[in-house]
C-alpha cells in the first residue's frame, strides 16, 4: 500500500465527506478538521468512506475524535494499522483490520 | 386527508392507496435515523402511491407509535416479524400480486433478510445500504464516541454512559441492549445464500467500493442489480431540516419500481385494528383540523376516565414521538396514572400534512398556534376540560402563545423555551441551526484551562460562539432601548409584554412550569425577557421555574428524563416527590444534542 496514494485518497475523502467550511486548497495536512467545520456526523461519514475506499476497518479503539481530527492524524492511524496487521497488536482492538489480511486489498 | 393509520400486529401503519397490483412496503431506519429520515420515508410513500402503487409504511414493534420498547427482549426478531407481518397484511388485505420492499439503512438489512426467507418478494430497494449489523453498530459507536468527545458547547450524547455498563449502546437516547447488538451482528447481506429478490436497486450515498462490492455479491446470487446515487444523503441521514428532498433520485426510484407492474386493481378492505391496547392504556390515531390534515395519537387510561389531559406539541421538528421517543414513554406512563395525552404534529411536521400555501417544516410560525387551537377544539369536543399544554424548545414557544390566546389551557409546561418572540427578520432556518450554551455557561468556562486549550486548537467554534454572544448582547441592548423609549418596532416585543402575558396566565389560574437545563441557551432568552433566572416572574402566583443540571438541551440522559417526568408529574398533580437521582461524573454528561 503506497502511503503517498493513501494520503491523496484521505484528502479527497475528507474534502468530499467532511463538509468543511474552507476550500480544499487551504486544507493543510495538519489543519484541524473540526475547526474547519467538520461535525461529528460528517466525521462518521469520513470514517465510513475511508473504510470503504481503502478497504480497511478501524478497530473500536481508534473510533476516537482525535483520530479523525486532521489528515495527518488519519494518515498516522492508517500507518499504524498497516504496521500492525494483526488485531491483537492493537491495544483494545476488538475486531482488528480483518480486511487488510484478505486477498485483493487495494 | 384520505390516509387513516391503523395497527398491524400492534405496529402503527399507514397505507397510501394505489390501484396497481404491485404493492410497496417501506421499512424505516431505526433510532436517531428513524427520527431524522421520517420526513423522507413519508414523502417517498406519497410519491410511490401517486404513481399508482399501494404503499405501506409502519413503525417496527418497540419503535415510534407501535407497542413495546426498544429494550424489550428479542428486539431484532420483533423488527423482522414486523416486516413479515406487513408483507402478509398487504397481500391479504389489498390482494396485490407482487410485493416490493424498500428499506432505509437498517430497514434494508431487515427487509433483505425477510425477503431471502420468504423467497417471493418481487424487488428490493436498499436506500443508504447497511451491509451488516456489525457495520451499523460500528457507525453508531463511532458517532457516539465522536459526539461524546466533542466540545460541551456543541453536540454530545449524554445518554451513552447509561448503557455502557450493561454492555449496550446508547446513541442520542436510542438504546441498543447487549442482546440487540449481538442479534444485529448476525445480520449480514454478504452471508445471504440466495438472492432476496430478482431485482435489486442500491441507492447509495456515493459510488462507494463497499456498495459496488455489495452489488457484485448480490449479482453472484442471481439478482439483476441497479445502482443509483442519492445526492445529499449525509444530510438526509443526520439533519433532515437542512436536507433538500432528493426529488430526482426519488423520481428515478419510482420509475424503477413501476417497471412491468402488473395491471389490475387492488382492493382495500381495511380490516386492521384502529386502536392499540395494553393492560394500562389504549392509544388511537386521531386526525383533526382543516381537511383533517393534523395528526395526533390519543393515549388514555384503559380502565378509568382521565383526570386530566396533557396536550404535547412537537419538540422542534421531531415528529410527535419526541426526541428519543420521550413522548411515547411519557404518554404511556401518564395513562397508567390516570392522565390522558394527545401527542400532536403541527402542520408540515411529522405525519401532519402541510397546509396549502405554507412551507413544510416551519418552526415559530403564527399559523402553528392555530394548529394547537384545533387540537384544543378536538379535546373539548371529546369532553376534556382540564388541559395542560407541554412544549419543548420551539414547541414551548408555540405552547406559550397558544396558552396566552386560549383560556381552555389550564396548565402549561415549557421546557427549554428557546424563543419568546419570533422575529420575521431572522433567517427562516432559525431553530434549525445548532444550539449553543447560555452566555453564563461560556463565561463560567472561560476560567477553564481546557477550554482555552481547545480554543487555541480550534476545537471550540470560537467565531460562531462569539457571533452568538454578540447577537444576544445586541438584542438585550435593543430591548432595553425599546423599553426606555416606550415603543416597539416591527415584530419585536418588549419584555414588559411578555411579563404581562405571564401575569395574565397567572391571574387566570393557569399553572405554569418553566423547566430549563442548566447552561442551555434558553436561559439567556429567559434572562432577556424575564430577568436573570426569571426574577421578574418571581412574584407571580402559579408560575414556577425549575432547572436540571448536568444535562443537554434535549434532556437525553435517563437521569435527566426521570427528573423531567417527575417534575412534570408533580406539576399536573401526580406524585409529590422528585426522586433523588445521583449525578454521573461530569465528564460523561456534558451534552447538547442540538446538532442532530
Amino acid at each position: 500500500m503506497d502511503m503517498r496514494d493513501i494520503s491523496s485518497q484521505i484528502r479527497r475523502i475528507v474534502v468530499e465527506y467532511g463538509r468543511l467550511a474552507i476550500a480544499s486548497e487551504e486544507l493543510t495536512d495538519h489543519a484541524d478538521l473540526y475547526a474547519a467545520g467538520m461535525t461529528s456526523h460528517a466525521g462518521v461519514n469520513v470514517l465510513v468512506a475511508l473504510e470503504s475506499e481503502l478497504d480497511l476497518e478501524f478497530p473500536d479503539s481508534m473510533l476516537r475524535r482525535g483520530v479523525f481530527g486532521s489528515i495527518a492524524s488519519i494518515r498516522a492511524a492508517i500507518e499504524k494499522l498497516i504496521q500492525a496487521p494483526m488485531a491483537t497488536d492493537i491495544a483494545g482492538c476488538e475486531r482488528g483490520i480483518s480486511s487488510l489480511s484478505r486477498p485483493g486489498v487495494h | 386527508m384520505s390516509l387513516k393509520p391503523f395497527y398491524i400486529n400492534d405496529c402503527m401503519s399507514w397505507l397510501h392507496p394505489g390501484s396497481s397490483q404491485r404493492g410497496v412496503i417501506l421499512c424505516s431506519p431505526i433510532g436517531l435515523e428513524d427520527l431524522v429520515m421520517h420526513r423522507f420515508v413519508r414523502r417517498l410513500a406519497c410519491d410511490i402511491a401517486a404513481a399508482g402503487m399501494p404503499t405501506l409504511r409502519f413503525d417496527y414493534r418497540g419503535t415510534g407509535d407501535s407497542a413495546g420498547s426498544e429494550t424489550d427482549p428479542d428486539t431484532v426478531q420483533a423488527w423482522l416479524t414486523s416486516v413479515r407481518r406487513a408483507v402478509e397484511w398487504l397481500r391479504e388485505e389489498t390482494g396485490v400480486k407482487q410485493v416490493v420492499l424498500v428499506g432505509f439503512r437498517v430497514g434494508g438489512l431487515l427487509a433483505a433478510h425477510v425477503a431471502a426467507q420468504l423467497g417471493d418478494i418481487a424487488a428490493l430497494v436498499l436506500v443508504g445500504p447497511v451491509v451488516s449489523g456489525s457495520a451499523y453498530v460500528r457507525e453508531a459507536k463511532a458517532l457516539r464516541s465522536l459526539v461524546a468527545q466533542s466540545s460541551g458547547a456543541t453536540t454530545a450524547d449524554a445518554a451513552s454512559a447509561d448503557d455502557e455498563g450493561r454492555g449496550g449502546l446508547n446513541v442520542a437516547g436510542f438504546q441498543l441492549s447487549r442482546a440487540t447488538l449481538k442479534d444485529l451482528e448476525h445480520l449480514d447481506l454478504r452471508m445471504l445464500t440466495r438472492s432476496p429478490a430478482p431485482r435489486i436497486f442500491l441507492l447509495g450515498r456515493s459510488s462507494s467500493p463497499a456498495d459496488r462490492r455489495l452489488g457484485e455479491y448480490l449479482r453472484t446470487l442471481g439478482a439483476e442489480v441497479s445502482v443509483g446515487i442519492l445526492p445529499g444523503f449525509a444530510s438526509m441521514q443526520w439533519n433532515s431540516s437542512l436536507a433538500v428532498l432528493p426529488r430526482d433520485a426519488f423520481a428515478e426510484l419510482v420509475r424503477w419500481l413501476k417497471v412491468d407492474a402488473p395491471p389490475g386493481r387492488a382492493r382495500f378492505t381495511r380490516t386492521a385494528a384502529n386502536r392499540l391496547l395494553s393492560s394500562e392504556w389504549r392509544e388511537e390515531p386521531v386526525q383533526f383540523g382543516p381537511d383533517s390534515r393534523l395528526f395526533a395519537v390519543h393515549c388514555t387510561p384503559r380502565h378509568s376516565v382521565p383526570r386530566s389531559t396533557l396536550l404535547i406539541v412537537n419538540h422542534g421538528l421531531n415528529r410527535h414521538i419526541g426526541w428519543a421517543r420521550t413522548y411515547v414513554t411519557l404518554a404511556r406512563r401518564l395513562a397508567a396514572q390516570g392522565v390522558a395525552t394527545l401527542r400532536m404534529d403541527i402542520a408540515g411536521v411529522g405525519d401532519s400534512a402541510t397546509a396549502p400555501g405554507r412551507p413544510e417544516q416551519q418552526l415559530y410560525a403564527r399559523e402553528s398556534v392555530a394548529d394547537i387551537k384545533a387540537a384544543l377544539d378536538w379535546l373539548h369536543q371529546h369532553g376534556c376540560k382540564e388541559i395542560t399544554l407541554l412544549g419543548h424548545s420551539a414547541g414551548a414557544h408555540l405552547s406559550f402563545h397558544a396558552a396566552v390566546a386560549d383560556k381552555r389551557v389550564t396548565g402549561l409546561a415549557l421546557i427549554n423555551l428557546s424563543r419568546f418572540v419570533s422575529d420575521p427578520m431572522e433567517p427562516s432556518d432559525y431553530g434549525k441551526r445548532p444550539t449553543f450554551r447560555s452566555t453564563g455557561w461560556y463565561w463560567s468556562k472561560m476560567v477553564s484551562l481546557d477550554v482555552w486549550r481547545r480554543l487555541a486548537s480550534g476545537r471550540v467554534h470560537a467565531i460562531s460562539i462569539a457571533e452568538t454572544i454578540a447577537g444576544r448582547l445586541l438584542r438585550r441592548a435593543g430591548l432595553r432601548l425599546m423599553s426606555i423609549l416606550g415603543r416597539e418596532s416591527g415584530a419585536e416585543v418588549s419584555h414588559t409584554q411578555i411579563i404581562t402575558q405571564f401575569r395574565r396566565l397567572s391571574e387566570r389560574g393557569t399553572k405554569v412550569l418553566l423547566l430549563y437545563s442548566i447552561g442551555d441557551e434558553a436561559l439567556d432568552e429567559l434572562a432577556l425577557y424575564c430577568g436573570r433566572g426569571g426574577r421578574r416572574l418571581a412574584n407571580l402566583r402559579n408560575v414556577h421555574l425549575q432547572t436540571i443540571d448536568d444535562t443537554d438541551h434535549n434532556l437525553t440522559s435517563r437521569r435527566s428524563r426521570e427528573l423531567y417526568f417527575a417534575i412534570l408529574e408533580r406539576h399536573i398533580g401526580l406524585g409529590r416527590h422528585i426522586p433523588s437521582i445521583p449525578q454521573r461524573p461530569a465528564a460523561a454528561a456534558r451534552l447538547s444534542a442540538s446538532a442532530y
